[in-house]
């Protein structure tokens, strides 16, 4: 973490304290009139059902309240989260480090998430928001919220789509030389099924390369196509971080090394940044929450030593 | 008549498939260990210019010189079994580390950009050595396994797959080095 958690809980009641009484208000009012309009589409929905109450009418009431609803929350709540999101974010940012740039609408390029090739599926939809970029110490970083989905299938019939990932999305400088791509997945095989798992993981596909660590063993299988690689990048000490890492993180973790970057993808399924409407915001846990997420995608830096400059890569 | 074909074929596919994973395991192992030879050439390549760079101004240091010399010429006798060539590297590893440390009392070497960026070449390699050996013993253990293991242990007797011994590793490999602090600074 580049600054003390005591600074921080210092800075909460100093600087944002004030700033979160000013958006409760506010929030109190957009809680109030979403709950209006939810009642008044509720009711609206009954009333017709009460009339009309044959299958496609039940469908189309469903998908007509369900959209309603989902457009009325954006629509409504817009103004307060932006307003959240410069006041709160952006100050508790600039107090980690004044050189992180965020930009609450900005999201990883589609080209750096395909870089990383740890998604092969062709994409349909890709979103994303809260991305916050800059150094710490000499290493470049940058993150944020990415919800990508591909079609459920390709008939004309099902437009419907599924995820392919949602969740956070970092990507970094690694400081070695390296010249093939290594790539870590969660295995569920071997988590699961134990050595049965192992035995299937090994029959699978030649490229997975088994490592050292039984703890990295049995969270991760490691796709390489050179070995002495996958080992000389997944170090003992880096091969534990992972694991601790994906511990704190509470959620699986994707890695890849290629293009002299490192891609961590963590699917927690939503987004880290995201700005209560129904919950209130005088709640410890609201703030604590950024700050946890925040000091875990900066602790990778010093975890991981990526700012080590000892190698021929200067 | 065709159970008993059915159930001999059947053998015969998973004799066939245990065999080819021995045979790729064992592969793995010899890859591994021709990468090994690869980097010890590239050790061994960076060594000379390193040992000119830092003989003038290393008035101490010659002893250690020497014998990173010496050490360096043994390994690069022809026909050495890797057993041999894994224990005059290993004997190499301290000499060498103990020259690298010895920079730190030397302000004109280290000041010397070619001498750093050698030495951070010379660092990257061992680092790279040290990878390589353990993903030669990790692709011993899978071998060794996969041999000492029924089924397959019934092919790998029948068809003579011979144990591999495993490399140890070093004490100065599991220790972090100084030398990290002094190239990092």
């Amino acid at each position: 973490m580049l600054i003390k958690s005591s600074d921080l809980l210092d800075f909460y009641y100093k600087r944002l304290y004030p700033e979160l009484q000013k958006l409760e208000q506010e929030r109190l009012e957009v809680r109030k009139r979403l709950i209006f309009i939810f009642v008044v589409i509720g009711v609206t929905a009954l009333f017709y059902l009460v009339n009309y109450h044959d299958g496609a009418a039940i469908y189309g009431t469903f998908i007509i309240t369900v959209t309603s609803g989902g457009f009325a929350y954006f629509w409504l709540s817009s103004d307060y989260r932006r307003r959240f999101k410069d006041r709160i974010f952006r100050q508790l940012i600039a107090k980690i480090d004044p050189s992180l740039q965020y930009d609450p609408d900005g999201l990883i390029p589609y080209t750096l998430f395909k870089q990383s090739e740890l998604f092969v599926d062709a994409v349909d939809s890709y979103k994303g928001s809260d991305l916050i970029q800059g150094k710490i110490g000499k290493t470049p970083l940058m993150f944020s919220y990415l919800d990508v989905k591909k079609k459920r299938n390709h008939s004309r019939q099902n437009n419907s789509r599924i995820g392919v990932f949602v969740g956070t999305f970092i990507v970094t400088e690694f400081h070695k030389n390296f010249h093939h791509t290594v790539k870590v997945y969660p295995d569920l095989a071997e988590k699961y099924l134990g050595v049965a798992g192992s035995w299937f993981q090994g029959s699978e596909s030649e490229k997975v390369v088994r490592m050292d660590s039984p703890a990295f063993e049995k969270e991760f299988k490691v796709i390489a196509d050179d070995p002495v690689e996958a080992h000389y990048l997944l170090t003992p000490n880096i091969m534990e971080k992972v694991v601790q890492l994906r511990k704190r993180a509470d959620a699986p973790i994707y890695l890849s090394f290629c293009h002299n970057k490192l891609f961590i993808a963590v699917l927690n399924g939503e987004n880290w940044f995201k700005v209560p409407v129904f919950e209130s915001l005088f709640r410890m846990n609201v703030v604590k929450q950024y700050i946890q997420s925040l000091g875990l995608v900066f602790g990778i830096v010093e975890e991981l030593h990526l700012n080590r400059r000892i190698w021929s890569k200067a | 008549m065709k159970i008993l074909l059915l159930v001999v074929a059947v053998i015969f596919v998973v004799g066939v498939m245990l065999y080819n994973t021995l045979v790729s395991r064992r592969n793995q192992c010899d890859n591994i260990l021709a990468s090994i030879d690869a980097l010890f050439k590239k050790r061994f390549n960076l060594i000379p210019n390193l040992v000119t760079l830092m003989k003038e101004s290393m008035q101490y240091e010659k002893d250690l010189i020497e014998k990173v010399t010496r050490l360096r010429t043994k390994a690069m006798q022809p026909n050495l079994t890797p057993e041999q060539k894994m224990a005059i590297a290993d004997e190499l590893t301290r000499p060498l580390q103990g020259l690298m440390m010895a920079v730190e009392n030397y302000p004109q070497l280290r000041a010397n950009e070619q001498i750093m960026q050698l030495m951070r070449t010379l660092n990257e390699v061992e680092e790279q050595i040290a990878a390589a050996r353990r993903a030669y013993n990790q692709a011993v253990t899978d071998y060794n396994n996969a041999r000492e293991m029924f089924p397959s242990s019934l092919i790998a007797n029948w068809f003579n797959f011979a144990p591999k011994p495993l490399f140890e590793i070093p004490e100065t490999e599991r220790k972090e080095m100084n030398i990290k602090e002094l190239l990092n600074g």
